[in-house]
């Protein structure tokens, strides 16, 4: 277990990229739960936890004729800065195709410390 | 710089220049003068004018940012190819890619004069590897051809570059030949761009909604239309000597379009008494810009269309930035089909030979 930083350091939709034995991980805050994902994206290895953080964007098919609406879901994603791909920060996987992903690393908090368990 | 020893020269980026930048290069007795000036106050540009192109900073969608680079001074290209390690690099102007909604008027011409200079005075610098095309003027091929004459000898002028989006008629037509033949005099490549890229300047067809169609399949219908026209109408044999570089368009459609119009041809060659072999033959003898590089599920795929449109001394590496879809040159360094010979060609060598630099 490596500590990170205090639980107070990254807010709710924040992330923080650490270096743990030459590798870059991000360490996303989303609503009081912790996650960690390698800082790596796997298009171009863009630096995809320093993306925006958002609520994934959904829609469900119409009526008849109708646009469908849009709608934020309860998904958080990290958009990679360099070409927009965007994954789940729960899981790692991609948005738009679940066979691609980013590897995922476990947090722990205790005393209001987050750990990494690399 | 350089990647593992390999000399990079990125042939198409996009340098963000904006009109504020280039009014200083018209003449204070030329008209077109007040025009520019009202155009650029405080850089809000009137639609009336000039159509919206992009944010100062080129990126165009919500989310995409990449590094802390003003790609609109020399100090930004100079930290770019830092950066991304180029050696050598070939800059595009932004505002070209409005071309294709400037109908027929000065505004192509007093905007590529202007540029010119601006570029020449600012930013291209051939000692440090920034090199320039020609934004060509299309729409008025005598005086396109004049700018070409004008300042093909400098050094860092090292293309003449045509954006491909909705020219009609295509760049096959004869009224063009004056381009190509002040291009072919100068020895400098003519470069196809396509750029039908987002909603509102994708204009072959109407009713798309979202960017991800237009954005797909924008550049494609640009440069087919181009590649299709200037083979039948034989442009390559009216000007033996030129070179063709067809940029920001990917890979796979070359293929497609080698073999259809071999078809055609077969059965129609009447039509083209200017070609003295199949179009595909024409094909494999142009360049491309490997950018955007497409992503298939197994590389073998990307092997064979390279080897069927003439193998990868066809091909320059592109990073298209800073654009949302650029490419970095991992896209070619980690092709494991390709030698290393291969790779030194595609990343530098095949450009240079065609560009002389």
């Amino acid at each position: 277990m490596i500590e990170v930083c205090k639980v107070e350091e990254i807010e709710h939709g924040e992330s923080k990229v650490i270096k743990v034995k030459g590798v870059e991980v991000g360490i996303f805050n989303i609503e009081g739960k912790f996650y960690a994902l390698l800082n790596s994206c796997q298009h171009q290895r863009g630096p995809v936890c320093t993306g925006d953080i958002r609520r994934l964007v959904g829609g469900d098919v119409p009526p008849l004729g109708r646009l469908p609406d849009e709608y934020f879901t309860d998904d958080y994603v990290v958009i990679c800065p360099w070409h927009g791909w965007t994954y789940d920060i729960r899981t790692g996987k991609h948005a738009g195709d679940p066979g691609i992903g980013i590897p995922t690393y476990k947090v722990l908090v205790e005393d209001q410390t987050v750990y990494l368990d690399v | 710089m350089a990647i593992g020893g390999k000399t990079i020269f990125d042939t198409d980026a996009h340098y963000v220049e904006t009109l504020y930048d280039i009014v200083d290069y018209i003449d204070d007795d030329d008209p077109w003068k007040l025009k520019f000036e009202y155009g650029t106050k405080e850089r809000s540009v009137p639609i009336s004018f000039w159509p919206s192109l992009s944010r100062p900073d080129g990126f165009n969608y919500p989310s995409i940012k990449r590094r802390d680079i003003d790609f609109n001074t020399k100090e930004g290209v100079v930290q770019l190819m830092e950066e991304m390690s180029f050696d050598k690099i070939l800059l595009l102007s932004e505002q070209i890619l409005t071309f294709a909604m400037l109908e027929e008027d000065k505004r192509q011409t007093k905007f590529a004069e202007a540029y010119i200079q601006y570029m020449l005075d600012k930013i291209a610098d051939a000692d440090e590897g920034m090199y320039m095309s020609i934004p060509v003027p299309y729409n008025d091929p005598v005086k396109a051809a004049e700018l070409i004459d004008e300042y093909a000898d400098e050094k860092a002028v090292i293309g003449a570059c045509v954006l491909t989006a909705r020219i009609q008629p295509p760049m096959g037509h004869r009224k063009y030949d004056p381009i190509y033949d002040a291009c072919q005099r100068a020895d400098l490549p003519v470069l196809f761009h396509g750029g039908s890229a987002t909603l509102d300047n994708f204009k072959w067809v109407s009713g798309f909604t979202t960017i991800m169609e237009t954005h797909a399949l924008g550049f494609l219908f640009d440069n087919m239309t181009t590649i299709a026209n200037v083979v039948s109408q034989g442009v390559p044999e009216k000007f033996p000597k030129l070179n063709f570089v067809f940029q920001e368009t990917g890979l796979f459609w070359i293929p497609m379009m080698m073999y259809r119009m071999d078809m055609e041809y077969l059965r129609m060659q009447d039509e083209a008494v200017l070609l003295r072999k199949r179009p595909s033959e024409y094909m494999k003898e142009f360049y491309y810009g490997t950018q955007p590089m497409e992503i298939v599920p197994d590389k073998k795929y990307l092997q064979y269309v390279i080897e069927m449109i003439g193998g990868p001394e066809r091909l320059m590496y592109a990073s298209d930035y800073p654009h949302e879809d650029f490419d970095d040159p991992s896209v070619i360094t980690e092709l494991t089909f390709l030698t290393e010979e291969e790779k030194v060609g595609i990343l530098a060598k095949n450009a240079e030979d065609v560009f002389g630099v």
